[in-house]
């Protein structure tokens, strides 16, 4: 069916209804005009005209209409609807007995279905009614309405409190003779052990003759749950799905800070609310005021109320009594509003005090409401589990699948939120291909944005029209509604990071490079930050933009390790930055919904907040986890985090993490060695057991020493291409090592700060360096050609480690079977290698520097040959799935090497390993993470931040 | 364990509204107009419901008839898993055709909201509305109809 259709078919259906049931047969003719589909459409469709019951009454909603206007109840007629309170509507009828009005308040359908809650409800309501006092509002009945109940009530005329302070405040005096009366109408119901829970200017009637009466007492404690016992599933009116009748609509801004958390709430709750009543009626304001109740909430259980604003006249006892009544501990308030009462009507009769007391401020901790649980409506995304909230949670909390069709590509930095948190853009791959996709977050579907292929980095524009990426070596944008990507500039590294901030410029971090910024209307990078020579800084990168033209970028140095940190900076002089903190990953800044700046980052494993004002740059208080496990860095030092300025937190889990533990020969653990990070195989332990030089490949693909006694660890080097394959000096002093992407061979000093030296340039671009002799002698290279594939070669290099002239590569073993992963023995007569010349590796020995013939040592197929400092014993590993740690004795006799027992030592746990020099002990990589949880939203999440309150 | 209903009246387009300025920070944002507000805040609504009646269906196969109840601390609809669902699907079906309509029932249904309130998000007549809200609910019932048959 097409729209035209639809709209044609709506036309005559409309028209149809018009006329006379008995005229539409020939109307359908006329309009039809043959048209026999047309026909059978309109006339299925008014087949089913009205039939829609279902629909009639909202999924969620009940709001009643007039229906019981004129009609009858017991004896009483109802003549008008009076209005809609919390928990229903409210009608004006006539006791025709009595010929008095009286109000009757219909209870919801709910109450018709629950007995026992009935049953309650009526006890109340016989007690409330035999209550009889001038200042609450009389109870006549409860009578049965139109399937459920109505409770008939004393028609009070004259406006409510809240109609009168609509006005401005009242006099000092009015308000305490308006007070002194709610006092004792709350004093009379508390003896009776009845609390009204929803006291407010609402509820309390001022009569023509300037008289009180409190209203809908005790009904909203009889329309949930137990009395006495704490009921702590009762969150308060913000929850989803409020379960408090009567105060979903209406603020909170009456409420107790502990019926805020849902705790038990007893008649100190009432004496809460007559402070704030109080206190309006003598200021005109809301003591608790806030825009949204969320905001009111915030302000109940965190702030005093601005106790300037009582009038000067305002006598001393008075200000104590409503300090007393506001106090936020139920311990420690006024218990009981007798004394209220008494404080009163000695104001009222005392003088007045001019002076008026400062009120005491008390001070109150952070504490994020238990009540601000928001609807976690990631509407669309699948949602593979909602938790169930538990009352003292305070946001929702919710896994994500991948959108269907595809799956997330390196983990949630490849989704990136719009600036208003309603839109997503994520690098997707499907069918194998990578693009970016926008989502809406209410909606299903996802769509691609054409002439994305590959992209990488997406991120925002701050008006949220456009999304910047970068692609084949170039920045471009492009409009989420649709449009062609425009190129902005040529980028020429590996990007980590963009931002884009709303002069115009877009920020841009590449590895080895400082912080680059352009137009976003184009031109080229120029940079915006330099690096600090005397920290070694080797990068600037994952910018953000902070309100107020600052911006903040993670910063990593080749020092020791605690130099990488979180700067920020002013984009007007980005050269005077200020350090925020040290950090091994990026730092996020977001801000809560009331407008507390947070800085986010990575902590081992757990995601921490600290407050952090943007303008001052200044960090409070302290850092408190927001969640764990958090993952970090999938690519480079940059946590597995995105966060939207609305509040809004998406984070992963760490993907394929490993450990480097130790074991000893029998298998047992012994220990781990650095934190958990995605290791590249061919780490190595330095012949003196001290350091181990191992390639992170989560934070870029980066060498890092590890001291073991000091438990110390750094990053080696810094480079576009990485640093990888370590190779220790016999003295621990040296490493040599690949660095790039062509497979040139740098050294470095192994302490301290030095620079690298390219020590050969390769021209083979395959070359793999693999070992060097512990002499010092040569190093030992696998090259490969296509005839004799892959073969060991060697370069011999001088003692201080400088290549000589005019030397090259020359072959040492070279066959047309693939020889590789070649490993010198101590003393550098033999050469340790696998070979497939049988089909699967093995592993093979053979005399150095000139082989003679080579030695099968591995019986059922080897791997990865190391040798033991003594030159006695070979380990290497068995193929998967046994991964069998293997040691073989050997024996020298003469020439040769003769192998004698060969021991199965333990499975190994990891794709890789190395032993200390005496054999003793293994290190290999153990999985870090139980299986990665998908990425989880948090919307909300600043409500994590736990601390306990305390005073 | 005891076994309590929660049934709760609410008003839902408050609800939908603060539920939905906590979650978007409205001040932040420039809402176009007020009808892609409304519109959005009834769409997450029903998707909501939508979401829970599906789970609640495989949760519990051929429990036909029974009422969603979405946890103890969401309210009651009044509409039946199967219906929840089947509504759902015919709505994306009408608002392939006719997206104004898809949205009044959004809106009034998942939202909650009155006629003059649709009208008003939708800067339409109230007579608009009531026309559009009474096709869209013959159109539904017959889909639902047929969706049974089938």
């Amino acid at each position: 069916m097409t729209p035209d259709r639809w709209s044609q078919i709506e036309r005559v259906y409309h028209l149809a209804l018009e006329r006379a049931e008995g005229e539409r047969d020939n109307f359908l003719t006329e309009a039809c005009a043959g048209d026999e589909a047309l026909r059978r459409e309109v006339e299925s469709l008014l087949a089913h005209d009205g039939k829609a019951a279902f629909l009639s009454t909202p999924a969620v909603a009940h709001r009643g209409g007039d229906t019981l206007v004129g009609q009858s109840l017991g004896p009483y007629v109802v003549s008008a609807r009076i209005g809609e309170g919390g928990m229903g509507e409210v009608y004006r009828a006539r006791d025709q007995a009595l010929g008095r009005d009286v109000a009757i308040k219909v209870l919801p359908r709910a109450f018709t279905a629950d007995a026992e809650r009935l049953a309650r409800f009526a006890r109340e309501a016989r007690v409330l009614a035999a209550l009889n006092h001038p200042h609450i509002g009389a109870i006549y009945g409860l009578e049965d309405v139109a399937g459920t109940r109505g409770l008939v009530l004393e028609l009070v005329e004259g406006p409510t409190l809240a109609e009168r302070l609509s006005h401005g405040p009242l006099s000092i005096n009015e308000a305490l003779l308006f007070a002194r009366q709610i006092a004792e109408a709350l004093d009379a119901a508390h003896e009776k052990g009845i609390v009204h829970r929803d006291l407010k200017p609402a509820n309390i009637k001022v009569t023509p003759e300037g008289e009180v009466k409190v209203l809908d007492f005790g009904l909203a404690k009889a329309t949930d749950g137990d009395g006495a016992a704490p009921d702590l599933t009762h969150t308060p009116t913000l929850t989803v799905g409020a379960t408090r009748e009567g105060m979903v609509l209406g603020t909170p801004a009456y409420m107790s800070p502990e019926q805020a958390r849902g705790q038990a709430v007893d008649k100190r709750a009432d004496i809460w609310a007559f402070g704030c009543v109080l206190y309006e009626m003598l200021t005109g304001r809301m003591a608790f005021p806030g825009e949204t109740q969320s905001d009111t909430i915030v302000g109940i259980l965190e702030h005093q109320p601005d106790w300037t604003a009582l009038p000067a006249a305002t006598p001393a006892s008075v200000r104590r009594l409503l300090q007393r009544c506001l106090d936020k501990n139920a311990r420690q308030r006024l218990r009981d509003i007798g004394d209220a009462r008494s404080e009163i009507h000695e104001a009222m009769s005392a003088e007045q005090e001019p002076i008026a007391t400062v009120a005491r401020s008390s001070r109150n901790w952070p504490w994020i409401a238990a009540a601000m649980l928001i609807l976690g409506a990631i509407g669309g995304w699948a949602v593979s589990r909602v938790p169930q909230p538990s009352t003292r949670e305070s946001m929702l909390q919710l896994q994500i699948e991948p959108p269907e069709g595809g799956e997330f590509t390196r983990g949630v930095n490849d989704i990136a939120l719009s600036p208003d948190g309603r839109t997503a853009v994520y690098i997707a791959s499907v069918e194998g291909r990578t693009a970016l996709w926008v989502r809406p977050l209410d909606g299903k579907t996802a769509r691609r944005l054409p002439g994305t292929e590959d992209a990488l980095n997406p991120f925002w524009s701050p008006d949220g029209k456009a999304v910047a990426f970068v692609k084949s070596g170039k920045l471009l944008r492009i409009d989420v509604a649709g449009g062609t990507p425009v190129t902005i500039c040529d980028v020429n590294g590996i990007i980590a990071g963009g931002a884009w901030s709303s002069d115009g410029r877009i920020l841009i971090g590449l590895l080895r490079r400082p912080l680059s910024q352009v137009s976003s209307a184009g031109g080229t990078l120029s940079p915006l930050t330099t690096f600090d020579a005397s920290l070694g800084e080797v990068a600037h990168v994952w910018p953000q933009i902070l309100p107020g033209g600052r911006f903040l970028y993670w910063a990593a140095s080749t020092q020791a390790e605690h130099t990488d940190g979180v700067y920020a900076a002013s984009l007007a002089k980005p050269q005077e930055r200020v350090r925020l903190l040290t950090s091994k990953t990026n730092a996020l800044y977001a801000s809560s919904s009331e407008g507390q700046g947070y800085l986010l980052w990575w902590r081992d494993g757990t995601l921490v907040a600290r407050p952090f004002d943007p303008v001052t740059l200044q960090l409070s208080g302290q850092p408190r986890p927001v969640a764990d496990p958090v993952g970090v860095v999938v690519s480079f030092a940059r946590m597995n985090v995105t966060v939207s300025a609305s509040g809004t937190l998406l984070y992963g889990g760490s993907s394929n993490l490993t450990r480097l533990a130790w074991f000893d020969r029998t298998g047992k653990s012994l220990g781990t060695v650095g934190d958990p990070a995605a290791y590249w195989p061919g780490f190595r332990i330095s012949r003196d057991g001290r350091q181990v030089a191992a390639t992170r490949v989560d934070a870029g693909r980066d060498l890092w020493l590890f001291e073991l006694e000091r438990g110390v660890s750094r990053r080696f080097t810094l480079d576009a291409g990485g640093g990888f394959n370590p190779l220790w000096s016999d003295d621990g002093q040296t490493i040599l090592y690949m660095g790039d992407n062509a497979s040139n061979l740098y050294r470095k000093d192994a302490s301290g700060p030095g620079t690298e030296q390219r020590l050969i340039y390769s021209q083979v671009k395959e070359d793999l360096w693999v070992d060097w002799s512990r002499d010092g002698q040569f190093v030992l290279l696998v090259r490969s050609d296509s005839v004799t594939r892959n073969d060991l070669w060697i370069l011999p290099v001088t003692p201080d480690v400088k290549v000589p002239p005019n030397t090259h590569p020359r072959p040492y073993v070279r066959t047309p079977f693939n020889e590789w992963a070649a490993r010198f023995s101590p003393d550098s007569r033999w050469v340790a290698y696998q070979s497939d010349k049988t089909g699967q590796s093995e592993i093979y020995l053979d005399a150095f520097p000139e082989p003679r013939r080579e030695l099968r040592i591995s019986t059922a197929g080897g791997s990865q040959p190391r040798w033991s400092a003594s030159g006695r014993e070979l380990f290497y590993r068995t193929p998967a799935p046994g991964n069998k740690l293997m040691a073989v004795r050997l024996n020298p006799s003469g020439d040769a090497m003769e192998p004698s027992s060969s021991q199965e030592l333990f499975s190994l746990p990891g794709n890789d390993f190395d032993v200390t020099a005496d054999g003793q002990r293994i290190l290999s990589p153990v999985p870090a993470d139980q299986r990665p949880p998908a990425p989880t939203v948090i919307v909300n999440w600043p409500a994590l931040l736990r601390e306990p309150v305390t005073r | 364990m005891r076994h309590e209903r929660r049934d709760h009246t609410l008003q839902a387009s408050a609800l939908v509204n603060e539920a939905y300025l906590r979650l978007i920070e409205v001040t932040q944002v420039q809402w176009q107009n007020r009808v892609h507000f409304i519109a959005m805040a009834s769409r997450i609504m029903r998707r909501i419901l939508v979401d829970a009646a599906r789970a609640k269906r495989n949760q519990k196969r051929g429990g036909g008839g029974q009422k969603v109840s979405l946890d103890e601390a969401l309210p009651v609809a009044e509409t039946s898993i199967e219906d929840l669902v089947a509504i759902d699907a015919a709505l994306d079906a009408l608002e392939a055709v006719d997206a104004r309509k898809c949205k009044v029932v959004e809106m009034r249904f998942f939202g909650g909201l009155t006629v003059e309130e649709t009208a008003d998000a939708l800067h339409v007549s109230v007579g608009t509305i009531m026309r559009d809200w009474r096709l869209a609910k013959t159109w539904l019932a017959r889909e639902l109809e047929r969706g049974h048959d089938a």
